[in-house]
């Protein structure tokens, strides 16, 4: 990736939309997805199976989501200064809010009040689309107010 | 008056003011460390409590955490570039790095590996925990690449 890097480059009608990047960008972020995807139906399909096996594919969509955040970081250091700041307080903003929300599903479970699907907490799923909602809420709300 | 002691009352006033900034700073997470060590007192010493007082009161330390992160961010954007880059890389290296343990221990505890101590994820306390110790890493970590 280049020194010319802009956050416009990998949003889509921004009206400076580049696919190349954006893919190269966001293939480790497909590849966390569709392991995540099939890692949960074959769990499903496999509740009987070793807990070691079960623990390996629940917790392997997490390399490439590490992958990914390495590639974001690549091309986080690429922008210029204040689409630089942006993003990192757009991710801080999003990875604290995540947090907040898994510590007060944690609270909740604790105390007995019945969650479903988030009995155990937010796990790699919820934690992900929690993230990515809020850092979306935030990119819009900094790129609104730097413009 | 000569100008040394100018130079020493200077210092101090100087030295006054930092200390008075630092807790003015702190003083939110001194009152978030002790809203915490109450309520979990309360809470643990009255389990017959209905869920929502419990709930209630083990997310009160967010408040004065949230008040807490707010002077932060102030404290954060007052100094200078370089500063608040190591500050900004060490705060998010901290809390993506607390979202993969938090997610880490709930797919553990969603696959029958129950931690004891943290069967629904990682609460207020253990998050914090976490978060600083990842924080201090952070922090040497940035202070080595840039300086």
């Amino acid at each position: 990736m280049n020194k010319s890097n802009t956050t416009e480059s990998v949003i889509l009608f921004s009206g400076h939309y580049d696919w190349r990047k954006d893919f190269r960008l966001s293939l480790w972020l497909l590849l966390a997805a569709s392991s995540y995807g099939a890692g949960q139906t074959w769990l499903r399909g496999n509740a009987d199976a070793d807990l070691y096996l079960r623990l390996a594919v629940g917790l392997f969509p997490l390399l490439p989501l590490l992958l990914y955040g390495r590639s974001w970081m690549r091309f986080v250091r690429s922008l210029d200064e204040l689409q630089r700041r942006m993003q990192l307080e757009v991710w801080l903003l999003a990875s604290l809010g995540t947090l907040m929300t898994g510590a007060v599903i944690a609270v909740l479970n604790t105390n007995g009040v019945p969650l479903g699907v988030f009995s155990h907490g937010l796990g790699i799923g919820g934690a992900f689309f929690i993230m990515m909602g809020l850092w979306t809420v935030g990119s819009i709300v900094a790129i609104r107010r730097y413009r | 008056m000569d100008k040394t002691e100018n130079h020493k009352s200077d210092e101090r006033c100087s030295l006054g003011h930092s200390f008075r900034k630092e807790l003015k700073f702190n003083g939110w997470l001194a009152v978030a460390t002790a809203t915490y060590l109450v309520t979990l007192y309360l809470v643990r010493v009255h389990p017959e409590w209905s869920p929502l007082v419990k709930v209630a009161l083990t997310l009160l330390p967010v408040i004065p955490g949230l008040l807490y992160f707010r002077s932060g961010m102030r404290l954060l954007r007052s100094k200078d570039e370089l500063q608040r880059r190591i500050q900004l890389e060490a705060w998010l290296f901290a809390a993506l790095g607390t979202v993969v343990v938090s997610a880490v221990v709930n797919v553990m505890n969603a696959h029958g590996m129950i931690w004891s101590q943290y069967p629904h994820g990682l609460e207020m306390g253990a998050t914090y925990l976490v978060m600083f110790v990842l924080w201090c890493i952070g922090v040497s970590l940035a202070n080595r690449r840039y300086t």
